[in-house]
């Protein structure tokens, strides 16, 4: 299955785009994904999201049809989702 | 509660026409004190749109002296006050829009010794502090003072805000729980971006003052303006929030 992904902010810089569509095998879940787009995206992608012990840094906001979930939730993934990872913005 | 002047209803006159608000949400204006923190690209537009607006007093927070690089998008900051102080700079660009604007200058930013006592001071705070450790600060004295905080970020064509009502939405803790790590003080930034979010900022401060209209409460409105794609984001409290939570 397809799922359409978007950053935001330093994620986007890291990534070097802000969407990107990758497939999935059915049945993948939130947790499984963002450890996968580890290898796709690399290291710094991987620091920014989890920490050194593997840990999800939870100030990354997940969107999915327009409503933050929990990283903790664990959604089961559908064909052409859309799941837009936010890194938090400060800027005045 | 202090009434309206004839001069102030002639100000006024045409805002006084937007439905829900009149006279008696402006009245609520003139009486209300608002803390902006800090005054940079984005709480320098929210302050002079506050005080168009005619808020009674402003409360700013903002250390150090004018630097070229601020001209950019600062916009209460001017080329002949360069190496003067922000604030006293911010003051008197305030005072030539609304000289019966009462401003309370604060030359330093949120720390952990004013943060409770300015806060205190205001009715509503619209936070716009380029580091996370001061908008934490604010927010966790909003949420123990029970007073409603309006958080505006920018980064590059990026902006978002949301705001938080203590009691009733999440606050900025539960959004972030955790220091976060990627961002970096120095961000890009246009002017035009600040200052378009600072406006939607200012609006929501004006509304929960007045009390008309529906505010961003466990919605967070995000801007690309790269692309101009807008969007609304459903916020939640988070369980066990250090700040909000039981
Ligand atoms: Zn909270």
């Amino acid at each position: 299955m397809d799922i359409t992904l978007k950053f935001t902010a330093q994620i986007k810089d890291v990534v070097g785009k802000a969407s990107d569509t990758v497939t999935a095998n059915d049945g993948t879940n939130l947790q499984q994904l963002l450890t996968n787009l580890g290898g796709i995206y690399g290291e710094r992608f991987k620091a920014i999201l989890f920490d050194e012990k593997g840990a999800y840094r939870h100030s990354n906001l997940i969107v999915i049809n327009q409503s933050q979930v929990n990283y903790e939730d664990n959604v089961t993934l559908a064909d052409g989702m859309e799941i837009t990872l936010m890194s938090p913005i400060s800027g005045g | 509660m202090k009434q309206l002047t004839a001069e102030e209803l002639a100000t006024y006159e045409w805002q006084l026409d937007v439905p829900d608000h009149g006279v008696e949400g402006q009245e609520r204006l003139k009486n209300s004190t608002v803390l902006v923190s800090r005054c940079g690209g984005l709480g320098s537009v929210v302050a002079y749109e506050l005080a168009a607006a005619g808020v009674g007093t402003l409360i700013l927070a903002h250390a150090g002296n004018v630097k070229p690089s601020d001209l950019n998008r600062q916009l209460l900051m001017t080329h002949d006050w360069l190496g003067k102080p922000r604030v006293e700079s911010a003051e008197r660009r305030l005072k030539e829009l609304n000289p019966r604007l009462n401003i309370i200058s604060v030359p330093e930013n949120i720390n952990e010794a004013n943060a409770e006592r300015l806060v205190g001071m205001a009715d509503v705070i619209v936070d716009a502090a380029p580091l996370f450790e001061e908008r934490f600060l604010m927010n966790r004295e909003a949420v123990k003072q029970g007073k409603p905080l309006v958080d505006c970020a920018m980064y590059e064509l990026e902006a978002q805000i949301t705001t938080i009502v203590p009691g009733e939405t999440a606050c900025l803790s539960c959004l972030y729980p955790e220091q976060p790590v990627a961002w970096k003080r120095r961000f890009p930034v246009f002017g035009a971006v600040s200052g378009t979010i600072a406006c939607l900022g200012a609006i929501e401060a004006i509304k929960l003052i007045s009390g008309f209209g529906t505010p961003l409460t466990n919605r967070l409105l995000t801007m690309n303006m790269r692309t101009m794609d807008i969007q609304t984001i459903g916020i939640k409290q988070r369980k066990g929030c250090t700040v909000c939570g039981s």
